[in-house]
């Protein structure tokens, strides 16, 4: 069967009334009908305005009329230049009301109606000839006027009903009925009627639209805004010029008519539009801007000061809550400090906030000594006196082949196959970075030379940049059925870390191509860097899939390298415990990949470290004090020893400095080097299915992420770590966090000392409130942080347009023009450096950001 | 549809005309059912999928720019919809007799694999889209669909 084949037969597919377009408008109006009805603001009325095609002059003249403010009546009117925000700045700070805006759209509804009824007589009698074809004009604003005066008084109450009606949609019923009749007098002599059908189905709007097409278009445009794209609305529709084309010959009266719109027709509306374009071009535009230009420079400067000063305050206010914060359960410290010798007595006991997800439900029990009896006050447990001893055995490492295959001979025919509380560990863009939670949407954008690679979890993407353009070379893809989970530049090139449930580790790229590819077998639980050289800790199943003697080693044996080679047999440590899984453990060379070190240790394992540790579980050989096996236990191997502590049944692991953490029967221990509990974390709010260390960061993921983070820089005292999320990148021990002061839009660039993010300069650009709200980070692929300039793209909405932006400061805070965009396709999608300048990507090609 | 009708649309829609809507929807409608109901395993997860992302569409309309944006948009939540439903099944997928069998064959492949295989297929949307709608790199689109293609024999 080919695509094509396929694709007919799966096309056949009948798509299900329920979901067919016309039966989804029920659905949506359903929605809306059980959705209380907004109250009118100053947008939606001028949303709505526009909709009914109402120009400058009708918009004053409906504000007189129904008896607005004069001050704003006059500051409309006097600023002609006045953009879309700055109107409904004005009308929101006037006395008008959500009812005083229904009643003028409610009027203006009115003349809209009225408009297009005496336009289709008009042009009724015109071809009648009954009028002269000269004569003949678009209904004036005063005609239309004049005819609603005979509607009569309109009672707040209709108003009210009327508004009700067709408040959630602007074209009701009601306007339709209204518009229906005119229509129908029009089939015959409007020859657009088939159109329209067929595009709005006898929608008044879409009759409306090319007669009304410059006053509507202009407000749409942002109103009383800019004159050149008033401009734009007089540039022959193409929709009307095919139907001008059909019906010049037929019927040279309606094509004068077409030609008068075409060239802004008679109409009293247009004309003053007219007037405003003209007003707008040749006197007030200068003026306006210059005005605009002193008060935005003004508006720039004291912002930034003030953000500047908001942004040191809000980092200083929020350092000294953190440290006031840390010093809160220091005094529990003491408190836990205490000797205590009964039960009873209350033990060090911190309620973790809820506030944040990333921290709720848990309390803390910190073993002080090694025979310390808590309280069994609520939410306290007591720590297990058995957990304190550890037992110190010598290091078993297999002789040969012989003795790894003896414990997989046994453990598979008791059918042990152990690693089955492994857990895969939880990998997302965001980092750490000391207090803040850095969100990402990828890796980042690499430069080297000429190419230019952005990493995601799928693929290195690399491209070429020569001659002013950015080419795509290759996807750099991981091994099948791995992902990348971190990537960094290491001397000039690119390291791409990856794990996924059979394999893990690296790939070094350079000159758009991988140089090499380490694989380590199993997926990664650790992963460290030393020196020049790669750490990574991996738990590995294997899976049989044929019969194998001793000296099949490569399907019993796990392989790891650049050409994925068996591990020596002597390498493996006989854990002890059952089961034929390896705790694998790996250092290999950036500059070659090369395998400098590596071991394993066969049984049950839970998680290996990137140095040589490993955390084993399962049914043990580890005694208790009284000489019975324990159910799960923990072996760490350091060096030539292992320290083996009897514990419940390991759910979960995960390792950090010389400790680690372990999962057991609900509670979260905070180990020391030798295996012993520190500290227990106990209530948690929900089971835990993996853990991992930031540094000494823990990081405890359940059902719904990550629901825990604990700074557990002293093992015995972890204390919560509350995490400020924010926007931007993190490329070493230098962050660039795009966020949001009062009216303005900030850039900071962080840089890590002892652990704690240091805010070193802010970078600073004004905009209103109701800019902020719509204001997006671009992405981290837009970052260049090279430590002697700090930029980052942006985009927002002003009403009109959505303006891309690009930032850029140096390390002393100097700060760069801004580049911008108005409604480019994609705004700034990447920014990378080149020969010393930075250039970034956007919808129209390649800018350059620095000239 | 030209962008002066799309923005005409888009501002109905944005004032609440659900029937502005519905013409925009219809430009993706038939794609938008294919995809849901040959990832998911019956009609009603399908129409769920598809019900949900309108709402979400119609309520996201005043920020959709573009027609493509619009697209976009509609597509990737469809796509998240899907994946969500598909995460809901636990890797237990049970496809009724009333299941077409051109069905049965999708159901052989993984559930990313699938939705990007019909998206292709009954979706006619180009890698490229494909790309932007489920956040994947063009390559491993490729991938996926080559993947694929091997599965189901297409030639």
């Amino acid at each position: 069967m080919t695509v094509g084949e396929m694709r007919e037969i799966m096309r056949r597919r009948v798509v299900p009334e329920d979901i067919v377009p016309q039966n989804v408008i029920g659905l949506l109006i359903d929605d809306e009908e059980n959705a209380a009805p907004p109250e009118l603001d100053a947008f939606t009325f001028l949303t709505r305005l526009r909709g009914l095609g109402i120009g400058s002059a009708d918009f004053l003249y409906l504000l007189e009329g129904c008896e607005a403010p004069q001050q704003v009546i006059d500051k409309i009117r006097n600023n002609p230049a006045m953009n879309l925000q700055g109107l409904i700045l004005t009308l929101e700070n006037s006395e008008l009301t959500s009812d005083d805006y229904s009643r003028i759209l409610y009027t203006a509804r009115q003349i809209w109606e009225r408009t297009l009824t005496l336009r289709l007589e008009k042009s009724e009698m015109a071809l009648n000839g009954d009028e002269e074809d000269e004569d003949y004009s678009e209904p004036t604003f005063e005609e239309v006027m004049d005819e609603l005066d005979n509607i009569g008084e309109l009672t707040a109450a209709e108003v009210h009903e009327e508004n009700a009606e067709e408040a959630p949609r602007e074209y009701s019923a009601e306007t339709e009925s209204a518009a229906e009749e005119p229509a129908a007098s029009a089939a015959e002599t409007v020859p657009t009627e088939e159109e329209q059908d067929r595009e709005y189905d006898g929608e008044p709007a879409a009759e409306f639209t090319p007669i009304s097409g410059n006053t509507e278009e202009f407000l749409a445009e942002g109103g009383f805004d800019e004159a050149e794209e008033t401009e734009q609305e007089y540039e022959p529709d193409e929709e009307y010029d095919e139907v001008t084309e059909d019906y010049t010959e037929e019927n040279p009266v309606f094509t004068e008519e077409i030609e008068v719109v075409n060239q802004p027709y008679n109409g009293e509306t247009t004309a003053i539009i007219q007037i405003d374009q003209e007003m707008l071009k040749k006197n007030l535009e200068r003026l306006a801007e210059e005005e605009a230009e002193e008060r935005r420079a003004e508006a720039a400067k004291a912002a930034a000061e003030k953000a500047q000063m908001e942004a040191r305050a809000a980092y200083e206010a929020a350092r000294a809550e953190d440290e006031q914060s840390d010093d809160e359960p220091e005094q529990d410290d003491e408190r836990a400090e205490r000797p205590v010798k009964t039960a009873g007595q209350s033990p060090f006991v911190v309620s973790i906030p809820n506030e944040h997800p990333y921290h709720k439900g848990a309390l803390i029990a910190a073993a002080v000594g090694a025979v310390v009896v808590f309280g069994a006050a609520a939410g306290v447990r007591f720590i297990p006196e058995v957990t304190a001893k550890a037992e110190i055995k010598g290091v078993d490492f297999a002789e040969d082949s012989t003795a790894v295959f003896s414990e997989i001979y046994y453990a598979y025919n008791d059918s042990i196959t152990g690693g089955e509380n492994a857990r895969e560990g939880v990998y997302d863009y965001n980092k750490i970075f000391g207090d803040l939670l850095v969100r990402a949407d990828g890796f980042g954008t690499f430069a080297e030379g000429d190419n230019v690679y952005t990493v995601t979890m799928e693929a290195v993407e690399a491209k070429a940049f020569n001659s002013g353009t950015l080419t795509e070379l290759s996807d750099i893809l991981p091994p099948d059925g791995t992902q990348i989970v971190n990537a960094f530049e290491d001397n000039g090139a690119l390291i791409a870390v990856f794990t996924g449930g059979a394999e893990c580790g690296f790939m070094k790229i350079s000159g758009g191509t991988a140089l090499y590819t380490v694989s380590q077998d199993g997926f990664m639980t650790d992963f460290d860097r030393s020196g020049g050289d790669i750490l990574i800790g991996s738990v590995y199943t294997p899976k049989f899939s044929r019969t194998f003697g001793i000296a099949d080693e490569d399907v019993y044996l796990p392989k790891l390298g650049t050409e994925k080679k068996t591990m020596p047999p002597q390498s493996v440590i006989l854990s002890g415990t059952r089961g034929y899984s390896y705790a694998v453990s790996a250092a290999y060379s950036t500059a070659d990949g090369s395998v400098k070190s590596s071991r394993a240790a066969i049984g049950d394992p839970v998680s290996a470290s990137a140095d040589g540790r490993y955390i084993m579980s399962g049914t043990s050989v580890i005694a208790d004090k009284d000489g019975n096996r324990a159910e799960g236990g923990l072996l760490i191997s350091v060096g030539e020893e292992i320290n083996a502590v009897p514990t419940d049944v390991i759910k979960a692991a995960a390792f950090f400095g010389n400790g680690c953490a372990t999962y057991e029967n609900g509670v979260i221990n905070i180990r020391d080097e030798n295996g012993e509990t520190a500290a227990q974390l106990t209530n948690l709010a929900q089971p835990v299915t993996s853990m991992r260390f930031d540094g000494s960061l823990l990081l405890v993921n359940g059902e719904s992420g990550t629901f825990l983070t604990m700074d557990c820089s002293d093992p015995k005292k972890p204390k919560t770590a509350v995490l400020k999320s924010v926007d931007g990148a993190v490329y070493g021990d230098d962050a660039l966090i795009c966020g949001k002061a009062a009216n303005t839009m900030t850039l900071s660039h962080y840089k890590l000392e002892n652990g704690a993010a240091s805010l070193v300069n802010t970078l600073t650009k004004p905009m209103d409130a109701e800019l902020l709200n719509t204001l997006e980070f671009a992405g981290i692929n837009t970052v260049i942080m090279d430590g002697v300039r700090f930029g980052a793209a942006y985009r927002y909405f002003d009403g009109v347009s959505v303006m891309s932006g690009y930032a850029v400061m140096s390390d002393s805070g100097e700060e760069y023009p801004v580049k911008e965009l108005f409604d480019d396709r994609t705004g700034f999608t990447l920014a990378f450096k080149h020969g010393g300048n930075i250039y970034a990507l956007s919808g129209g090609g390649i800018v350059d950001i620095l000239n | 549809m030209d962008k002066k009708e799309y923005k005409e649309l888009t501002a109905m829609a944005a004032n609440g005309d659900a029937k502005a809507f519905s013409r925009l929807y219809e430009t993706i409608s038939r794609e938008m059912y294919y995809t849901a109901f040959y990832s998911l395993e019956n009609d009603m997860d399908a129409i769920e999928a598809v019900t949900g992302t309108i709402r979400d569409g119609f309520n996201s309309i005043n920020k959709l720019h573009s027609e493509a944006a619009f697209r976009v948009f509609m597509m990737k939540t469809l796509y998240a919809r899907i994946k969500m439903r598909l995460k809901e099944y636990g890797g237990e997928e049970y496809l009724d007799d009333e299941q077409p069998d051109i069905k049965r064959r999708l159901f052989e492949l993984e559930g990313v694999d699938r939705i990007c295989a019909v998206m292709y297929i009954a979706g006619k949307f180009p890698i490229e889209d494909i790309a932007a709608f489920s956040g994947l790199m063009k390559g491993s689109v490729k991938k996926r669909l080559n993947r694929s293609f091997e599965i189901l024999e297409l030639d």
